[in-house]
């Protein structure tokens, strides 16, 4: 149905600006929306999968960087996806589909996460590394954050160029995992967390009422 | 489906590509191949780079990074599993003050769903447009299903067998849970607890057929009976009219309307074979037709179309494959 291939074979990868968009305006809500996914009953769905297809949907829409309420923009995507998986069922699920659409009132929401996104930032960035497993944060902090080159993080620490990437790799899943369930907090992590838990559950009675 | 790639092991590859290609851009066209395999790949590996992004602004902490201790793993986030589609039941209807002492009668208007006490501790459930005579005495309870579809649950009470009649059908309990439906002149069955015996009386032998919990038998006139083992789940689905809903599991568009229009006096109409035969899941309130078709027409993408007392749902004259009103953004 869709064209992401390139003509030779090969899929076009985004330049470096959508890339930096997407990680300030759609991964920091990643969290949100897998917590929306769960809350809609849409269990029959993989959240996982819709939320892959949603990264390269968003990424291959021409002029995405101008959109201005990213965390809107994540939201109506996935939803999008959702309702054509369940037009391809075999079987729909009517209801949960009925449910998507009365939830596409949150998206609209003031985001006051958004906002506070963008200031705690830094801090949110430093508390996912730090909280790596040792060899791994360690190898990770040369990487990234004093931006050596993956030979000279290898040499420094007496290993391998091939551990080095294993470590990268578990690294960045690591980081990825803990977007997705929105557990880095910010300058207060307790406190920007406990928040936000709250808030969940506080949404979850007011729908199962 | 079953060699469909998981979402978690394209995670992986992805994070491997990520690392491999920032290390080595000469990596990139063999990357771009494994990206157009499937929306996912590419998905996943834009969103490993934006994660991989977001960690190089970590460059703004500077070196006094390095030297910190690894602070203890924070909790896990214990984010309350959604309630999800948790229907809420109505009390609406419920809590009649209808004790029948001996004799009498309980009819529910189309739409109507009601709950009602009987003399001898039992209760009955009337569906919509249900007419039910009763008679008890110290002898017998006797209950006779004129038409529509009611669950008992029976007072356990040897001495006084309880027999449902329904037409030419009878249900034998002696303290069960079940109920009897009548349409035409087919009858079903469905028991939710204990044993009841079933039989119709214009056959020539008038055998019993005996229906333990979790299965149900249909008594058509013209075939013999036929017992099913239901799971619990399209038991508590059939049932699901006892607290006013419709349990659509897996039934299809056609079998759907019916159901509704038992319910209703706006009757629901399907324009078109295909979609009659579409399969659907879902619960509603039944007397909610809107609902219902608002959810078909996101769900299938059909048309809605009022007239008078009829509601038509038809195939969208397009493709039907994206309603006006979910164009993406």
């Amino acid at each position: 149905m869709r064209t992401d291939a390139g003509s030779r074979g090969g899929l076009k990868i985004p330049d470096d600006s959508v890339i930096a968009w997407l990680s300030a305006n759609v991964l920091p809500h990643e969290a949100d929306v897998r917590a929306w996914l769960r809350r809609s009953g849409l269990s029959v769905l993989d959240p996982d999968d819709l939320i892959q297809e949603a990264y390269a949907r968003i990424a291959a829409s021409p002029g995405c960087t101008q959109v201005q309420n990213g965390r809107a923009y994540f939201f109506a995507t996935v939803r999008n996806l959702a309702l054509e998986h369940f037009r391809r069922a075999r079987i729909v699920r009517v209801d949960a589909m009925a449910e998507i659409e009365r939830l596409r009132i949150e998206d609209d929401a003031p985001s006051t996460e958004r906002v506070a996104f963008g200031r705690i930032e830094l801090a949110r960035v430093s508390k996912l590394i730090e909280e790596l497993p040792n060899r791994c944060r360690q190898v990770f902090v040369l990487r990234k954050v004093h931006a050596l080159p993956q030979k000279e993080v290898a040499r420094r620490l007496g290993i391998s160029e091939n551990t080095v990437e294993k470590q990268m790799v578990k690294g960045l899943r690591l980081l990825l995992d803990r977007l997705a369930r929105g557990e880095a907090g910010g300058n207060s992590p307790d406190l920007a967390g406990t928040h936000e838990r709250q808030k969940v559950r506080r949404r979850d009675r007011t729908r199962g009422g | 489906m079953s060699d469909r790639k998981s979402a978690e092991e394209i995670e992986r590859e992805a994070a491997e590509w990520v690392v491999r290609v920032d290390s080595d851009p000469a990596l990139a066209p063999q990357l771009e191949i494994w990206a157009a395999e499937d929306p996912r790949h590419a998905g996943a590996y834009y969103r490993a780079l934006s994660a991989w992004r977001l960690a190089d602004r970590g460059r703004a902490l500077g070196h006094t990074f390095a030297a910190r201790q690894a602070s203890g793993t924070s909790r896990r986030a214990l984010i309350a599993a959604a309630a999800g589609l948790a229907v809420s039941v109505g009390a609406a209807g419920f809590g009649w003050k209808v004790w029948l002492d001996g004799r009498g009668s309980l009819r529910t208007a189309v739409g109507e769903i009601r709950w009602a006490p009987l003399a001898d501790g039992s209760r009955a459930a009337l569906n919509t447009s249900t007419v039910l005579d009763v008679s008890m005495d110290a002898a017998s309870r006797n209950i006779d299903l004129q038409s529509g579809e009611a669950w008992f649950d029976v007072e356990h009470d040897p001495s006084r067998p309880f027999v449902v009649r329904s037409g030419p059908v009878r249900v034998r309990a002696v303290g069960t849970s079940f109920s009897v439906r009548r349409y035409g002149d087919d009858f079903e069955v469905i028991v939710t607890e204990g044993t009841v015996e079933a039989w119709r009386e214009d056959t020539p032998d008038r055998s019993a057929v005996k229906v333990s919990a979790g299965r149900r038998v249909s008594l058509p006139a013209t075939a013999e009976p036929e017992v099913t083992l239901s799971p619990t789940s399209e038991i508590e689905g059939r049932l699901a009219w006892r607290t006013g809903m419709i349990a659509l599991e897996g039934r299809s568009l056609r079998e759907a309307a019916e159901e509704f229009n038992r319910y209703n006096g706006v009757q629901l109409v399907i324009d078109g074979d295909d979609l009659a035969e579409k399969r659907i899941v879902g619960w509603f309130r039944a007397t909610d037709v809107d609902a219902f078709t608002a959810a078909a027409s996101i769900a299938l993408g059909v048309q809605v179309r009022k007239t008078g007392n009829t509601i038509i749902l038809s195939s969208s004259s397009d493709d039907g494959n994206v309603s006006p009103a979910h164009q993406p953004l």
